[in-house]
């Protein structure tokens, strides 16, 4: 039913006429490449200025105002073909979803229900929209069977809404996957006994659009997740974090790989093992000819000797990132380590922590880390054959990128009483093996090798035969011959705590980030001290450069989402008291 | 110097309730020159929600049936929780609380099952709550503690999230979201404008407490902050902004024309410690100190608590009113489980003692933190019922 109008003719201001003149980059459909050093300076250049020019035309654009009347109009998305919008309002009393006819403005009822229908997302041909819906009972006492949970109506309306999942945990924030066959969003679905309190966290899981069992697809131990965004070319996420209610929301940019290969409950997929060749090419390794790992394993366990859990059961991974105790200075830190020095930038950067979560034969769970990225959880096996020791926990898989030689570099340690083993494995076949170090003797090593593209390097640590262990740790680095001085003077890498790239500090905040469908600019909602209130921010992943969309507007300028083409961006802003969606020009 | 508050204690006189009668059966008559004994209980009625239907009337008549289990004289009800307003307000529209979703504080939700929607019920719950406590002859308020939709603890209200631009600050310009500074006159007209909410549905007592983030100069480096200040103790150049904040609050009880006694509770209280809460008696701010816990001495643990109670109300010396603390819980120390544990009683002896002290050593009445549903057992709520409606019935002047 269409509800009202507006005037949606658009002015072709000569600001969005002259943001035209960087159509060349919506055409690159460039993927940011921020770990890459690969980019020649010209070609940096040239993407940053671009950039920035791109910024400036949208920063200056004049906002236009889309929908009036009583009531707020938030989170507005685009159709894929751009001429529709959906978006939820409390209009009619209640939280249901509407259409805008960008041409004509005209608005539609989507949804009339008794409950909350919100967060709508188009399917990427367009035919449906998944939205997040609770219908309440009359008080909390009566009970229900559902809390917010994904439904799925056609685009135009109508019908009866398909359901998506269900339980009595909050789904929402639902976005398609670059296959456009999966659905990921934010649930608090993963709390389990761990968390007590008032703050289940809120984690990314992903399931087929077409129906099936939600699975983890961002998740810790610590913290929260949400609103994941894709890049065009589908290698990337970018999702909202924020670790508690004293911290700020952060914009963290990561690799989609990653994400995808938390496979843990598909048997038919390898699991969890990234591999350097396929995974990460040599434009996306920092200076492409060396990598870093720390591995720990270590388990919780209520028994110690023989009651420990052996052989470990690691079909029941699952793969999730943790602060895992303090480092020497009492600072939390993960519990592994992955860095990569950015040459360019003279940083150290973590790719990616995580945590394999296990069950051991006992029954209780512990967990084994590694970091994602060239390492993967090995299923663990027998090593030392003859003895039938499966001892073998965790393990780090080094793909070569390329022939050359190589040195493995490093050092094993105990850290706690015990013996255990530590096996650097090349191609299947043990190259070093060290069965004993006892509580915290460090036992450093450096193994020349030479490799063929594609060849692997495992390090395997595990608990020992003599006297069972509880920890191991192992702090290694593979580097191709002649880049020694990353690890000069025999010292491994500095910790860093960094994720790939965090968006935010303690002085400015930035969440529900929108990739642009050109270009490595994300849109998403911010503050900086002087703001005056929420604003929309673009942000460039080039060059790091963040302007405000409309700074001069009044009021909060909130959720803000792209056009298909990238030449307009839709949002909501208070400034009349309450929230109505408004569009500002980007190119045409 | 303010007047010793006492018009309010003197009895809900013909409506209190003898031992064994029932919540809604009316009591005799209390003798009019005799001040009753006060025990004041802590509600966080939203604890009883998975118990009681507390979105219905009926829900809260069991409520405060369970709550007047304990001899309760006075109810402290809870009107917001960690930010969010839990009646139908008209200031903050996060009165629909944990049933919408913010992109903003996801984290912050509950699941949707076993919670309450009390901005959405067929009745204001504040104003009823007031309305069914006055009826039973209690006298009514609300426990609003002072960090509440302005300074959130454990979750985000509306205003918080909504208004980055009042957050607090760090010395080195780090943002706080879950605190909004005292020093931006925005924030203190939301809070007085959900004070002036808390006035028209009837409160008698408004309560503050200081337990979880009372003064924290650290987060309040903001422009109106920084810019006044010349130089000096920036502690209390801080602690100015929440001393004028309460002077407001006392002007707007004032010039409701009624009497609502203001209470300032905090932690930790030693009677001889320089504190804030002197200066705001002096000031006329405050009516009433509850010491929400003190730090008695294990080694004799009803002796000290003797010795500390008989030293508050002596300090005080009729400056105030005085309430000294029976506290189920554990954090702060000097809970119900650490006199378990430093004297071998159960929970009900202990009671009994404590309120027994209060009464002896001249102080006012007691504080029950927190009555939720069976936080005091049932043989601690028949021992306090016994001596608040006994041998402490009425307040002993010392």
């Amino acid at each position: 039913m269409a509800t009202s109008g507006t005037d949606l003719s658009w002015d072709r201001s000569d600001m969005a006429k002259q943001a035209k003149a960087v159509s060349p980059l919506a055409l690159c459909h460039r993927t940011p490449n921020f770990a890459s050093t690969t980019f020649t300076p010209l070609s940096q250049c040239l993407a940053a200025l671009a950039a920035a020019v791109l910024l400036a035309a949208v920063a200056a654009a004049a906002p236009e105002p889309l929908t009036t009347g009583p009531g707020n109009d938030t989170e507005a998305r685009f159709s894929p073909d751009g001429r529709s919008i959906v978006f939820q309002s409390d209009r009619s009393g209640t939280l249901d979803l509407y259409s805008l006819d960008v041409k004509n403005g005209e608005v539609k009822r989507l949804t009339e229900t008794p409950g909350h229908s919100c967060f709508p997302v188009f399917s990427p041909d367009g035919k449906w929209i998944v939205y997040s819906y609770a219908h309440f009972t009359k008080t909390a006492l009566e009970k229900q069977e559902h809390g917010y949970n994904l439904f799925v109506i056609p685009a135009n309306g109508g019908g009866e809404p398909r359901r998506l999942t269900s339980g009595l945990q909050r789904d929402c924030l639902a976005e398609f996957g670059p296959d456009g066959e999966t659905v990921y969003f934010t649930s608090t679905r993963g709390v389990d006994s761990r968390y007590s309190g008032e703050a289940p966290p809120t984690m990314v899981f992903r399931m087929p659009f077409a129906g099936g069992d939600p699975v983890p697809a961002i998740q810790r131990f610590s913290g929260h997740m949400a609103q994941p965004t894709f890049s065009p070319d589908g290698r990337f996420v970018a999702y909202g974090i924020i670790e508690g209610y004293d911290r700020l929301w952060q914009i963290n940019v990561t690799r989609l790989k990653r994400l995808s290969d938390y496979a843990v409950n598909e048997p038919d997929k390898p699991r969890n093992l990234w591999d350097l060749g396929t995974d990460f090419g040599l434009e996306d390794n920092p200076n492409g000819q060396w990598s870093y790992l720390h591995l720990t394993h270590y388990r919780e366990q209520k028994g110690r000797g023989s009651a420990a859990g052996n052989p470990p059961d690691t079909s029941k991974a699952i793969l999730m990132s943790e602060s895992t105790g303090k480092d020497e200075q009492g600072k939390e830190r993960d519990g592994c380590l992955d860095f990569w020095y950015k040459g360019d930038e003279k940083k150290y950067v973590r790719p990616y922590i995580g945590v394999a979560r296990m069950g051991g034969s006992s029954g209780d769970p512990y967990y084994a880390t590694f970091m994602a990225g060239e390492v993967g959880v090995h299923p663990g096996g027998d090593f030392r054959p003859g003895d039938g020791n499966k001892s073998v926990l965790a393990i780090a898989r080094w793909t070569a990128p390329r022939a050359g030689d190589i040195i493995v570099k490093g050092k094993f340690s105990g850290i706690a009483d015990g013996d255990r083993d530590f096996y650097v494995i090349r191609n299947g076949t043990k190259v070093l093996v060290d069965q004993y170090s006892f509580r915290y003797t460090d036992h450093p090593f450096r193994i020349p090798l030479k490799v063929k593209a594609g060849d692997t390097i495992d390090m395997c640590v595990g608990r020992g035969v003599r006297i069972p262990s509880s920890m191991a740790k192992v702090e290694a680095m593979i580097y191709y011959a002649g880049h020694e001085k990353l690890g000069e003077q025999g010292k491994l890498l500095p910790t860093d705590h960094n994720s790939d790239r965090i968006i935010g500090s303690v002085k400015e905040t930035f969440y529900a980030p929108r990739w642009s469908p050109v270009g490595n600019v994300i849109a998403c909602t911010g503050f900086k001290a002087g703001d005056g209130g929420w604003k929309s921010y673009l942000i460039d992943l080039e060059t790091g450069a963040k302007r405000r969309l409309n700074g001069e507007q009044p009021g909060n300028s909130r959720s803000p989402d792209w056009s298909p083409d990238g030449n307009t961006i839709v949002y909501e802003n208070n400034q009349t008291g309450t929230y109505k969606l408004f569009r500002t020009a980007t190119d045409e | 110097m303010r007047r010793v508050f006492l018009t309010t204690c003197l009895l809900m006189a013909g409506l209190a309730l003898k031992p064994g009668t029932t919540a809604q059966e009316t009591a005799p008559e209390e003798e009019p020159e005799r001040e009753r004994f006060e025990v004041a209980a802590w509600i966080d009625h939203f604890d009883f929600a998975r118990v009681y239907d507390t979105e219905k009337i009926e829900g809260l008549e069991k409520l405060l049936d369970h709550v007047q289990e304990t001899g309760a004289t006075t109810i402290w009800w809870r009107p917001h929780s960690g930010g969010r307003v839990r009646y139908r307000s008209e200031v903050d529209a996060g009165y629909h609380n944990n049933s919408t979703i913010d992109k903003r504080i996801t984290f912050d939700s509950q699941e949707v099952y076993g919670w309450v929607r009390y901005g959405e019920t067929d009745f204001d719950i504040l104003e009823e709550a007031m309305k069914l406590g006055k009826k039973r002859g209690l006298k009514v308020g609300v426990h609003w503690p002072f960090e509440e939709t302005h300074w959130a603890v454990q979750n985000l209200g509306d205003f918080n999230v909504e208004h980055p631009e009042y957050w607090g600050r760090g010395r080195n310009g780090s943002l706080r979201m879950i605190n909004c500074s005292l020093g931006y006159e925005e924030v203190v007209q939301h809070k007085l404008a959900l004070l002036d909410e808390m006035i028209e549905r009837g409160i008698e007592v408004l309560y503050i407490d200081f337990m979880r983030s009372s003064h924290n100069p650290a987060y309040e480096y903001v422009e109106p902050v920084t810019d006044a200040f010349k130089g000096g103790d920036w502690n209390a150049h801080v602690e100015g902004y929440i001393t004028n904040y309460l002077r407001q609050v006392r002007q707007r009880l004032d010039a409701s024309g009624r009497k609502i006694e203001l209470i300032a509770g905090f932690p930790n209280l030693h009677p001889n410690q320089k504190h804030v809460w002197q200066r705001w008696v002096d000031d006329g701010l405050v009516d009433t100190l509850n010491v929400i816990s003190m730090n008695w001495d294990a080694g004799d643990a009803f002796g000290s608590t003797r010795a500390l109670g008989t030293a508050f109300v002596n300090t005080t010396a009729g400056r105030c009113r005085v309430l000294l603390p029976i506290r189920q819980y554990k954090h702060y120390t000097r809970g119900f489980w650490h006199y378990e544990k430093a004297t071998g009683n159960n929970q009900a002896e202990i009671a009994r003692e404590l309120i027994g002290i209060a009464h002896d050593v001249g102080a006012h009445g007691v504080a029950l933190e927190c009555v939720d549903y069976n936080n005091y057992g049932p043989e601690t709520r028949k021992a306090l019922k016994e001596a608040a409606e006994g041998p402490c019935r009425y307040r002993v002047e010392r």
